[in-house]
């Protein structure tokens, strides 16, 4: 099990298209992926869970891998997080 | 039964002939309703069956919804349902469903309804504004399963021979309910023409539409009648009204026998005159009654209901297959196909609304843009043109260019196909449809380019008066005996003579025994209309002579009003020709006409 902490960096925060952006490249790993916060969890394959978090820019957000491709499906995950969700 | 309950008659207007009594079902298209439900052990497995395909069902239509929007809106449209897609399909949503209805044992539809509301309170609760609009995403996805899961039960409990009754049908609705043994279709809106009615007249099932109330007045069970030829619906009718319609429907059928004797007559006026007597058809299975009508062939064979039965563009094989069937089942008469006619209300009810569809995106212009999607039906067409009896024509053409364009792309195909060595018709006749008004203008030039003309006086009625069919407020302004639409028809006739080609009529005026004397004498060459009414037009066509019918033309020509015109062409029948009118108007003079009892 893998887990990271992040914080949301683009303007938007995890808004329609960020979030289908996060499920959809969460969706090519087997790995489960589970994002919280405030102690809020929700499953990160779910695009209405994502949704209901409400994260908006500033919000710090705890990421959770759990399965066989953990590693890469967190750098992938991370890597949406760094660059912002091409929106910075 | 229904003997306690009062009786109510309703009028709405005639949109597809003939008379039925049976009982109601009152059907629910628009909003969906969700009741609790207890499973039985056998049903849960089964409940999971059907969300797992209302949720593919639903994705199909929203896919296709997207590769609209990104082909004909922008991305951010597009976006829009493919976020929907998502909602969909989301893994918690799913795997919540499917537990609770293994724990729970309620109906899915309940437990969806359920589960989203929770989602929405979430949302709905949030400060952020762009997520609180989200709840509208989920309402229509949402709306889009529950319909979906419910439409399956819906038909699948139609059983026994009903009348439909609801607030609007859909084409798909119509050809989805015939192929159980409906009796009739009774709405709350809708004209004469539009694409519904004009099914239920092919498929000679009465309909009486515009009723405006139907579908709240009436539930499931009352006994109806349906009178399709004067537009009334007769709710829990008095013994007194069934025994009056019992002895009509008798009446109807002998009739109709009555005329059957007139299949194998040509169609010849007294003094010589022949013409075209062919029928408008869709379904393959229509053929067999076409034949037994006595027409020359089909006049126009509508190809949309391959992409409306699919829900997508059928394969060049699946169209080749259903186009030489109907070559060889029609064998030696003609069959004229017309290429997809796709929008104005011809689409899906999944598909994205123009503001206006009837000036939008239909007929050729769609056909234009989709060149790949053309070019197979135009193979399809050419491959099963083998026996050398089959025509082509291209709707919605407004001017020189497009009908260029399409020709140009009918001549590349006839290339690819000589190269590939596949065999077709090389004089298959080409037509365009004069329906557009611009058409009319430029028919001099149009006649150049091919080989017929065929009239479509549906659309060309509705877009000379601008007067949308479907719309009840203003379905009397729908008038196709204006002196508008017959100088417009005449003129279109002599251009065409002018340059040698024949000229067809395949709009519903064709089969309205009142005009046939009119189209006759202004020259008309093809009838072409529903085939229930063939035999009624050839009796007329018969009865007649050329010389009388021209007569009748230049005096209606004359006339300045609708009104004017229809009364001369009646009473013009009533004087010279009673026996026809007795026949074939069957103008009892309405009793139901005096006493719209309650309403």
């Amino acid at each position: 099990m893998i887990e990271r902490e992040v914080v949301i960096r683009n303007r938007s925060g995890l808004h329609t298209r960020p979030a289908a952006a996060l499920v959809k490249t969460a969706a090519r790993f087997q790995a489960d992926f589970f994002v919280s916060k405030d102690g809020f969890e929700i499953n990160g394959k779910s695009i209405i869970g994502v949704m209901t978090l409400a994260a908006e820019q500033g919000a710090k957000l705890s990421l959770r891998f759990d399965g066989v491709d953990e590693e890469d499906a967190a750098k992938a995950i991370l890597r949406l997080f760094e660059e912002g969700f091409g929106e910075i | 039964m229904s003997a306690d309950k009062k009786e109510i008659v309703l009028k709405g207007l005639p949109a597809s002939g003939g008379i039925a009594i049976g009982p109601a079902y009152v059907y629910e298209r628009e909003e969906v309703y969700v009741t609790e439900r207890v499973l039985t052990g056998e049903e849960i497995e089964r409940e999971i069956v059907l969300l797992q395909e209302a949720v593919k069902r639903s994705r199909d239509e929203l896919e296709k919804i997207v590769s609209f929007a990104s082909e004909k809106l922008n991305e951010e449209a597009a976006r829009i349902f493919e976020n929907q897609i998502m909602m969909l399909e989301d893994v918690e949503l799913h795997k919540s469903l499917v537990r609770r209805i293994r724990e729970e044992k309620k109906n899915a539809d309940f437990l969806i309804q359920n589960e989203l509301e929770q989602y929405k309170i979430l949302l709905e609760s949030s400060e952020d504004e762009f997520l609180r609009e989200r709840v509208v995403d989920m309402d229509e996805v949402g709306q889009r399963l529950l319909r979906n899961l419910q439409r399956k039960r819906l038909h699948a409990t139609v059983e026994g021979r009903h009348v439909i009754v609801a607030q609007q049908l859909s084409p798909a609705d119509t050809i989805l309910f015939s192929r159980n043994d409906v009796l009739g279709y009774a709405t709350d809106l809708g004209g004469i023409t539009s694409h519904a009615a004009i099914l239920a007249r092919s498929l000679k099932i009465p309909a009486v539409t515009s009723l405006q109330i139907v579908s709240q007045v009436v539930e499931t069970g009352d006994t109806l009648i349906i009178d399709g030829q004067r537009g009334y619906l007769i709710v829990n009718p008095t013994e007194e009204h069934k025994r009056e319609y019992e002895y009509k429907i008798r009446r109807i059928q002998r009739l109709e026998r009555g005329l059957a004797g007139l299949v194998d007559l040509p169609c010849v006026t007294r003094d010589g005159h022949k013409v075209e007597l062919s029928a408008n058809a869709e379904f393959v299975d229509e053929l067999d009654y076409v034949l037994t009508q006595g027409s020359k062939g089909i006049g126009l064979y509508r190809t949309e209901h391959l992409y409306l039965a699919k829900g997508d563009f059928p394969s060049e094989q699946e169209q080749y297959l259903e186009y030489s069937e109907i070559a060889h089942i029609m064998y030696p008469q003609t069959v004229i196909f017309r290429t997809f006619d796709i929008g104005g209300d011809k689409l899906l009810d999944t598909d994205i609304p123009e503001d206006n569809p009837f000036l939008g995106w239909r007929g050729i212009r769609m056909m234009l843009d989709k060149p790949d999607i053309f070019r197979q039906q135009l193979r399809a067409i050419l491959r099963a043109s083998t026996m050398k009896n089959i025509k082509i024509m291209f709707p919605m053409i407004s001017g020189i260019m497009e009908i260029r364009t399409v020709l140009e792309l009918l001549e590349s195909v006839k290339q690819e196909l000589r190269r590939q060595r596949v065999y077709f018709d090389e004089h298959m006749e080409t037509g365009l449809m004069i329906e557009v008004p611009s058409a009319i203008f430029v028919a001099d030039e149009l006649a150049l380019e091919v080989d017929f003309f065929s009239i479509g006086t549906n659309d060309l009625v509705q877009y000379l008066m601008a007067v949308d069919r479907n719309n009840e407020l203003i379905a009397d302004l729908f008038q196709e005996f204006h002196p508008a639409v017959l100088r417009a028809l005449k003129s279109v006739i002599d251009t065409g003579h002018k340059h040698g080609i024949w000229v067809g009529m395949c709009g519903e005026m064709a089969g309205n025994p009142l005009a046939t004397m009119l189209l006759l004498g202004m020259g008309l060459d093809e009838f072409s209309m529903v085939p229930s009414v063939i035999p009624e037009v050839k009796k007329i066509i018969r009865s007649v002579t050329y010389e009388e019918a021209k007569a009748v033309a230049d005096k209606a020509l004359s006339i300045p009003t609708s009104m004017g015109v229809r009364t001369y062409l009646h009473d013009y029948l009533s004087d010279k020709h009673p026996e026809l009118v007795r026949e074939i108007f069957n103008n009892e003079e309405g009793e139901l006409d005096e006493q719209p009892h309650t309403s």
